[in-house]
């Protein structure tokens, strides 16, 4: 009985990653369409990104990620610095 | 040596003027052409780190009916950014040496320049001045302004219109000021601009960052 409780617990517990992840970056200083284009450019060569949307109004980059994957804050910071930004405030939800 | 400094102090300011975004993304590059009847430059510059980039650049201006031709390689450095929620502020500067080809004959020819720019959603504003420099002739400085207003904010997927109102003041041209008016429209990574000077001289801009 425990052994088969252990068993159905490591099959559940992986499949609570198995999702997309969505993350919000608002971004100081992005306030033309040249500036999201150069983060929205760099950000599509990350392997991990599924979609990428702008909105112009909050300075958010909206990032879903591949299923099971993520990607780092580091990864993001430098980023948004080589584009020539800062980053207020990273936000990630499933 | 007071000249000297005065000529790259000159040079120093010219490098602002010249470009909207003299540096842009890490690897980024920008092309950007404008024309007005007496100048028309073509701009090159791709951007080696966040503060540094390096260029090509070709200008013809026609003065007293003579026609002076400069192609030179420039670095424009961004000297400060001011990142904040709303709006974005910029000090960049830019240094060049190449050659002058056309009426006046070939010479080496240097350039400086320097620009300060503020922009919000809604605002824009900048000035900037820069400076061509070569053997026996005086030099060419102009010396910009800008102010200007987006009517209503765009998406990032849409186009952002802007009226603009640019003021020139060319103390070694034909004409020394000139006021012009234009529109400014922005998509993505795409910029044009079209104006019409009070003197009925036509402005036209292209940028495109890629």
């Amino acid at each position: 009985m425990k052994t088969s409780l252990l068993l159905i617990v490591s099959l559940i517990i992986p499949l609570w990653n198995v999702h997309a992840e969505t993350i919000d970056i608002t971004v100081n200083g992005m306030v033309c369409s040249f500036c999201a284009q150069g983060i929205e450019k760099k950000i599509k060569k990350i392997s991990a990104v599924s979609s990428i949307a702008v909105d112009m109004d909050t300075k958010v980059v909206t990032i879903v990620t591949k299923d099971k994957q993520t990607i780092p804050d580091e990864t993001l910071r430098k980023i948004i610095v080589d584009s020539g930004f800062a980053i207020k405030e990273i936000t990630r939800r499933e | 040596m007071f000249r000297g400094l005065l000529f790259f102090s000159a040079l120093f300011i010219t490098i602002l003027q010249s470009f909207a975004h003299p540096v842009s993304f890490t690897d980024g590059k920008v092309l950007q052409a404008w024309i007005q009847p007496k100048r028309a430059d073509i701009k090159l510059n791709y951007t080696l780190k966040n503060n540094l980039a390096v260029g090509v650049s070709a200008t013809s201006i026609e003065r007293q009916k003579k026609r002076y031709n400069f192609t030179y390689a420039q670095g424009n450095v961004l000297l400060k950014r001011w990142n904040m929620e709303q709006a974005q502020a910029n000090l960049y500067t830019s240094l060049g040496v190449g050659g002058r080809s056309g009426d006046a004959g070939p010479s080496i020819v240097g350039y400086a320049g320097v620009q300060a720019d503020y922009e919000t959603r809604r605002v824009y504003t900048l000035f900037a001045a820069d400076t061509l420099r070569s053997k026996e002739l005086a030099g060419f400085t102009r010396f910009k302004y800008r102010f200007g207003l987006s009517p209503c904010l765009a998406g990032y997927d849409s186009v952002q219109t802007w009226l603009v109102t640019q003021v020139d003041h060319m103390p070694t041209m034909d004409d020394e000021w000139m006021i012009t008016p234009l529109i400014r429209l922005f998509y993505k990574n795409y910029l044009f601009e079209a104006g019409s000077s009070t003197e009925g001289q036509v402005f036209i801009q292209g940028m495109i960052h890629f």
